[in-house]
């Protein structure tokens, strides 16, 4: 049992580093789905269970902002948490999509311990063992 | 804002992106002997925003290929790693600029800033070769000993003040 969690960057290379420190924080992981867009992302959102978004803003097709806007207007993907990893570094755009509902942001570069952070905050602890919430014990 | 405080930035935001997101030891040119590092890459991002602009990056595709694999946690000669040099390249310089445009800038403003594009030597060299030399501030970079360079076009009509 674990968490499904769905990674949206136009890079590959940066789809690859973000699945890797997922695994690497040891994060029990069901299904680990990866989109090169927004369009994308929302296919995947409309036919699959994801708990957790990480996503970039600047996408070509369609970009974060804009698939954070129409997860909005859904009644089932607007609780789904997003998270956005994103080159972007400025304050006046960072409040814009706090505004949006975008549950955390974290400049590129990130570490670990930020996505670990961002799981932990968001789904809560879990059982290293069982991979369960620590909440169910 | 003087030029050296530009190039310095340009210097010290480039090397704290390849030691955080590649691992790469960074070195100045003047410190360190260079080794040449393969064919010739380099991409490109425009930026938008109080002021527009474009920066640019070019290694050889050695250096490349090392940061791919650092990024990746795979071996140098993984073929992952070679396929994917050019990505490495791209998202490297697109953390660069977007680190680096806030210390120029100020936190408060908005830029947006285009998918990195890959750039030929002749059109890199092209795209030096027209910008005037006040819009143009460079950064010499010695990392894991080959020779990389970033370039940050400033199109504003107080860039002779940065």
């Amino acid at each position: 049992m674990g968490f499904n969690i769905l990674i949206v960057d136009d890079s590959e290379i940066i789809r690859s580093m973000i699945a890797r420190t997922v695994r690497m924080a040891g994060v029990p992981v069901d299904k680990l789905l990866t989109a090169g867009n927004g369009a994308e992302a929302l296919d995947l959102l409309n036919s699959n269970w994801v708990d957790l978004v990480f996503a970039d803003i600047n996408m070509p097709v369609m970009d974060g902002v804009q698939m954070i806007e129409r997860m909005h207007e859904h009644e089932v993907l607007c609780n789904v948490p997003v998270v956005v990893i994103s080159t972007e570094g400025s304050e006046t755009k960072i409040e814009k999509l706090h505004q949006k509902g975008v549950v955390a942001f974290f400049r590129k570069p990130f570490t670990p311990e930020m996505i670990r952070g961002a799981i932990v905050e968001v789904l809560g602890e879990w059982d290293e063992g069982s991979g369960l919430p620590t909440d169910s014990f | 804002m003087k030029v050296p405080a530009c190039r310095q930035i340009l210097f010290e935001t480039a090397r704290r992106i390849l030691q955080e997101a590649a691992f790469a030891f960074t070195d100045d040119p003047e410190d360190s002997g260079r080794e040449p590092g393969g064919a010739f890459m380099a991409c490109s991002v425009a930026f938008n925003g109080p002021f527009h602009g474009a920066m640019a990056l070019a290694s050889g595709e050695r250096l490349a290929s090392i940061l791919a694999a650092n990024m990746l946690g795979v071996d140098e000669d993984d073929p992952d790693a070679d396929r994917k040099k050019a990505d490495a390249l791209g998202e490297i310089l697109n953390m660069i600029c977007g680190n680096a445009l806030p210390e120029i800038a100020g936190t408060r403003a908005e830029f947006a800033i285009t998918a990195p594009e890959p750039l030929s030597e002749p059109q890199f060299e092209t795209m030096l070769s027209n910008v005037p030399e006040h819009k143009l501030h460079t950064a010499d970079i010695v990392v894991e000993g080959f020779d990389a360079f970033v370039v940050l076009i400033l199109d504003r009509e107080d860039a002779t003040a940065l």
